[in-house]
């Protein structure tokens, strides 16, 4: 089963893993300029839903069987348990279970292909969520997933030292060209003799930083003015299209 | 989710009650135990009384646990009782008993978060990997 990605209930417990960050951290090494929140979750949905049809492609060769409490199972046989993340594991134990209230039952011990034994019920009739029988898969559809992954991973990259905003704008600090203080001496003689607000465009050129591609320069110039140590800039267009003017004497 | 384990724990990794922890650090996990349980439970089970262990199926998973009669007794009754994890429980406490409420389910600082609706899921995580193990919650193995 994939995962729904259409149901509150996904939401509720969705937190970016590992695996997100890692193909975040990826595509910026990849691409070296900064993305939006949209960009980076768009990438973390498409990288699960490979992950998925991945994971499938090696079941059906694997002959893996999804998980049933209802079921029969026997020794060595291949076993996924959708309620554990789809966990894969092979069935080395078979037992009576014993538990006075639920009549006769099976218990399976499953060394899971991730470590650790589990014992799972088997020949269990009873009402299950896992005994309803499985529904053709819902189509994800990367739209409606993408703007929830947006206010989650916002948070998370928030709170991970090696990441950075401007505006809707994320990078990262090890890939943002350097910006010292010499350039922003010169933003500030281009402002001033301009003698009105100045888009980054402009700025970016004539300062000329040293490395990166242009979309990374005016991240980190961006970023660079409005954390000027002398509080010499500020922006009066938008974070999406800054205007940078000088505080002192501000004409927009 | 990926099924990929990563060494260090993270807000989404299952935590659980180690019971190898108890035995090794020679506490006592029944005195815990009957602690989180309502007066009724108690007297229903007297210090004395001999404890037999079933197998208890979880709802959400068909993951198989043994419980004694008291704990089972826990999940299936106390646990509904408004103010199981009341707010003034000290937090680890509360997150013992989110567990025992759940027949010892791996549960994650996220989805621990959710029962017992306080602190947040970093700050739980925190109190779970300090330098010693908190009434025996590690990862789930
Ligand atoms: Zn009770």
């Amino acid at each position: 089963m994939a995962p729904m990605f259409d149901t509150p209930e996904y939401w509720q417990s969705f937190s970016i893993s590992g695996r997100d960050l890692d193909r975040v951290e990826e595509v910026f090494l990849d691409t070296g300029v900064p993305k939006t929140l949209s960009e980076l979750a768009e990438i973390i949905v498409q990288g699960r839903l490979q992950d998925d049809a991945d994971r499938q492609a090696r079941e059906a060769n694997e002959n893996v069987r999804q998980y049933q409490p209802k079921f029969r199972y026997e020794m060595g046989q291949r076993l996924r348990f959708s309620a554990l993340d789809n966990a894969v594991g092979t069935v080395i134990g078979v037992r009576d279970g014993d538990n006075p209230h639920v009549g006769r039952i099976t218990v399976i011990r499953v060394q899971m292909d991730r470590g650790g034994e589990r014992e799972f019920v088997a020949d269990y009739s009873a009402e299950h969520p896992l005994n309803v029988e499985v529904k053709a898969e819902a189509t994800p559809t990367s739209q409606a997933a993408v703007a929830p992954i947006g206010d989650i991973l916002e948070q998370r990259l928030g709170e991970t030292a090696e990441y950075t905003a401007f505006g809707d704008l994320w990078f990262r600090k090890d890939l943002m060209p350097d910006v010292h203080i010499g350039h922003l001496n010169i933003a500030e003689a281009l402002i001033d003799v301009a003698g009105e607000a100045q888009p980054t465009a402009t700025l970016v050129k004539e300062v000329e930083i040293a490395q990166g591609e242009p979309a990374a320069r005016a991240f980190a110039l961006n970023y660079a003015l409005a954390h000027d140590p002398d509080q010499r800039f500020t922006n009066t267009g938008t974070d999406a299209k800054p205007r940078w003017a000088l505080r002192q004497g501000v004409t927009v | 989710m990926s099924a990929v384990r990563l060494a260090r724990p993270m807000v989404d990794t299952p935590f659980q009650i180690n019971m190898a922890w108890w035995e090794r650090n020679r506490r006592d996990f029944m005195t815990f135990l009957r602690e989180s349980s309502c007066p009724d439970c108690l007297s229903r089970f007297p210090l004395d009384a001999p404890l037999s262990e079933a197998d208890y199926i979880d709802a959400e998973t068909g993951e198989v646990r043994r419980l004694n009669d008291l704990w089972a007794c826990i999940v299936e009754e106390c646990a509904h009782a408004p103010g199981y994890i009341s707010p003034d429980l000290p937090v680890a406490t509360a997150i013992f008993r989110a567990l025992v409420s759940r027949g010892n389910a791996p549960l994650s600082p996220v989805q621990i978060h959710q029962i017992i609706q306080r602190s947040n899921p970093q700050t739980i995580l925190r109190v779970l990997t300090g330098p010693t193990a908190i009434l025996g919650i590690l990862p789930a193995v």
